[in-house]
């Protein structure tokens, strides 16, 4: 990862805000004198200025850093490589928003806490069963709990 | 306000079910507050249509409970797993959750509902004393001023940080996105990016949820070679030692003002009261780089400014009838369900039912300190200590039905999953999220103030920085600046 890997994100958020800024309708009414358009273009301009200003900011501030601390801000970069768990669980969420939206919320939750747990345990084939019976269990209480506390969830195709 | 009075009132609520009420609703609202993704809010919105059977004091005092509940209850898992359960408990996980790690979650906990207790009761002294006068300072605030306190609080907060400068990025960022959705002035539709999800912009909480919530478990994920978030605690020695309490004196009071004060302003108390506490206890000590590192005053001025900002919300709902935040407007509500109209006249027509109010206040917050110290502080530690292949899932699964809830709509659960991965990924590039979180919480009304004062000025910036309260702010938002830049220059060399 660049050490500017952000810094240059911000400065393409900011451009992309800029020009898609001018999608938004400017009318309002006669008094108004920072429109609703107007106020986002210059979020974005500031957004890119500051962004530019920490990039120089860091390089000055690098030149004056010890070989050592550049040594440790270039492992902390390296440090970003790829972290499958973390990914994996990301896509676990992913599904589990997709199936609270249509599925439903108890059977995808029962379905995202077992394979959770059972992940966590690294797919242990002895701890499968504990890892059914957490989920099952987690679920049942939850649907009686949430009804209890009169918790909504959305209308789904299950419950 | 007569003495008499106030102690035959509360002879009656402790003889009568509404003590019963009381109880329950505190209690409720400290298992919501501590469960993240449930909010005091959720609590008090549960428990509104049962107070309509009861009469005027008791399903007022069970709503107050609730929210006094819900806004202590936050300390639990702010400082036992580093997830705030409510926004208002965001500055607690600075400190509490890195003495969680060191073992100390049960005393930490503890000092924190004491903390939660005192900050209560001081706000309930300004309340009692000089409700009327506070609500009418309120009103002295117009656009100008609250676009420079605002703008101090984005300063501030990004002072707080790690690194001014990024953290100065994300304010913006933050303020862009703040500004999706219908804008406040011409009530037009602003989705630049035209995705579906944004339609009704960002919502805080969700966003805090994810950016805080979500982003840990995925760090916790990432962390996988310890069994649970904290070590296995041995709650023998509760209370905090007697030491720290006479240490905390000076904070707890500063703490507890401050949030009073700014918890009277309505719309910001509630997020802003926290920093600007944590900030003042930061600058005020003599070991201001332990902040943030497991001191305890961090978590003192956390928990007392947050639970002070209660009694200053109800102080413009009482006197004004103006609701500061999402819970007050549920208690204004409440208010109306027992066919009472808050305001000035509140005060002289129906003194009964206020000093009802103010017992029921006294006494939920004592029942709240009284559970969390003789169950709370010992059940809590041991229950958030199991292992974390065992918590994580419960933690996301309450993380997605309290976002749903928190306006019923889909979108939130996943603006909840993209701020956490946003989240995971600012903490690898160890960018701070708390700037994002204040600017997403008080973004829409910075942009409102911002763009009426103008309207005020007929374009003109001069009032922003002439008008006494207004240029008191601007003042303290340079010298914030300056001073984090010394810092910064101290810190390099």
């Amino acid at each position: 990862m660049s050490r500017f890997a952000i810094q240059t994100i911000m400065i393409l958020l900011g451009i992309l805000f800029f020009f898609t800024g001018f999608n938004i309708n400017p009318n309002g009414f006669e008094g108004d004198v920072l429109n609703q358009r107007n106020y986002v273009l210059i979020l974005a301009v500031l957004l890119v200025l500051a962004s530019l200003g920490n990039i120089i900011y860091l390089k000055l501030k690098n030149k004056d850093l010890p070989a050592a601390e550049k040594e440790e801000e270039k492992e902390q970069a390296d440090e970003s490589n790829s972290n499958k768990t973390v990914y994996l669980m990301m896509g676990l969420l992913v599904f589990y928003a997709v199936g609270f939206t249509y599925i439903g919320f108890f059977v995808t939750s029962l379905i995202f806490i077992f394979t959770l747990t059972w992940f966590m345990q690294q797919w242990q084939t002895k701890k499968i069963f504990s890892s059914m019976l957490f989920s099952v269990v987690l679920t049942v209480v939850l649907f009686f709990l949430f009804d209890v506390i009169n918790v909504y969830l959305p209308n789904t195709l299950l419950i | 306000m007569d003495f008499a009075n106030f102690v035959n009132t509360l002879i009656d609520i402790l003889t009568s079910s509404a003590i019963g009420y009381i109880i329950l609703g505190t209690v409720m609202g400290v298992i919501f507050g501590a469960i993240p993704g449930l909010t005091a809010t959720l609590a008090v919105v549960i428990l509104l249509p049962f107070t309509y059977g009861l009469d005027a004091v008791t399903g007022i005092a069970t709503l107050i409970g609730a929210y006094i509940g819900g806004i202590s209850g936050g300390v639990v898992a702010s400082i036992l797993i580093g997830m705030p359960g409510t926004p208002s408990s965001l500055t607690t996980t600075f400190d509490g959750y890195p003495l969680a790690k060191k073992g100390l979650g049960a005393q930490t906990l503890a000092m924190g509902s004491l903390s939660n207790l005192i900050g209560s009761l001081i706000s309930l002294v300004l309340l009692i004393l000089i409700a009327p006068q506070l609500a009418n300072f309120a009103l002295l605030f117009t656009p100008f001023e609250y676009t420079m306190v605002m703008l101090f609080a984005f300063v501030m907060v990004a002072g707080l940080t790690g690194d001014f400068y990024k953290s100065l990025l994300m304010s913006l960022l933050g303020l862009i996105i703040a500004s999706w959705g219908f804008d406040p002035i011409n009530a037009v539709e602003r989705n630049p990016l035209g995705f579906s999800v944004l339609n009704n912009g960002v919502p805080a909480i969700p966003a805090m949820i994810g950016l805080f919530v979500i982003s840990r478990v995925f760090i916790e994920m990432k962390d996988g070679d310890s069994d649970s978030i904290i070590p296995k605690v041995t709650a023998s020695k509760i209370l905090p030692p007697l030491k720290d309490i006479k240490d905390s004196s000076m904070n707890f009071f500063r703490s507890g003002i401050i949030g009073s004060m700014i918890g009277i302003l309505p719309g910001i108390g509630q997020s802003l009261a926290t920093f600007v506490a944590y900030d003042q206890a930061k600058k005020a000590s003599k070991d201001p780089d332990s902040f943030g590192k497991g001191n305890i005053q961090g978590v003192v001025s956390s928990e007392t400014a947050n639970n002070a900002v209660i009694g200053g919300a109800l102080i413009p709902l009482l006197a004004l009838g103006i609701p500061g935040d999402a819970v007050s407007a549920i208690l204004l509500g409440g208010l109306q369900l027992q066919g009472l109209q808050p305001g000035p006249l509140l005060f002289s027509n129906q003194p009964d039912f206020i000093i009802g109010i103010f017992v029921a206040f006294l006494l939920s917050v004592l029942v709240m300190y009284i559970f969390m110290v003789t169950i709370g502080a010992r059940i809590f530690p041991k229950l958030l200590s199991i292992s974390k292949w065992y918590l994580l899932p419960i933690v996301i699964v309450m993380s997605v039905a309290g976002s749903y809830n928190i306006g019923y709509r889909v979108e939130d659960v996943w603006i909840m999953l993209i701020f956490g991965i946003v989240g995971y990924f600012m903490y690898k590039w160890s960018f701070s999220p708390l700037p994002l979180v204040i600017t997403l919480l008080l973004g829409a009304d910075f942009e409102e103030y911002l763009r009426n004062g103008l309207i005020q000025s007929n374009g003109s910036i001069a009032p922003f920085f002439t008008r006494p309260i207004a240029l008191l702010f601007f003042i303290f938002t340079v010298v914030t600046v300056i001073l984090i830049m010394r810092n910064n220059r101290k810190k390099e060399v």
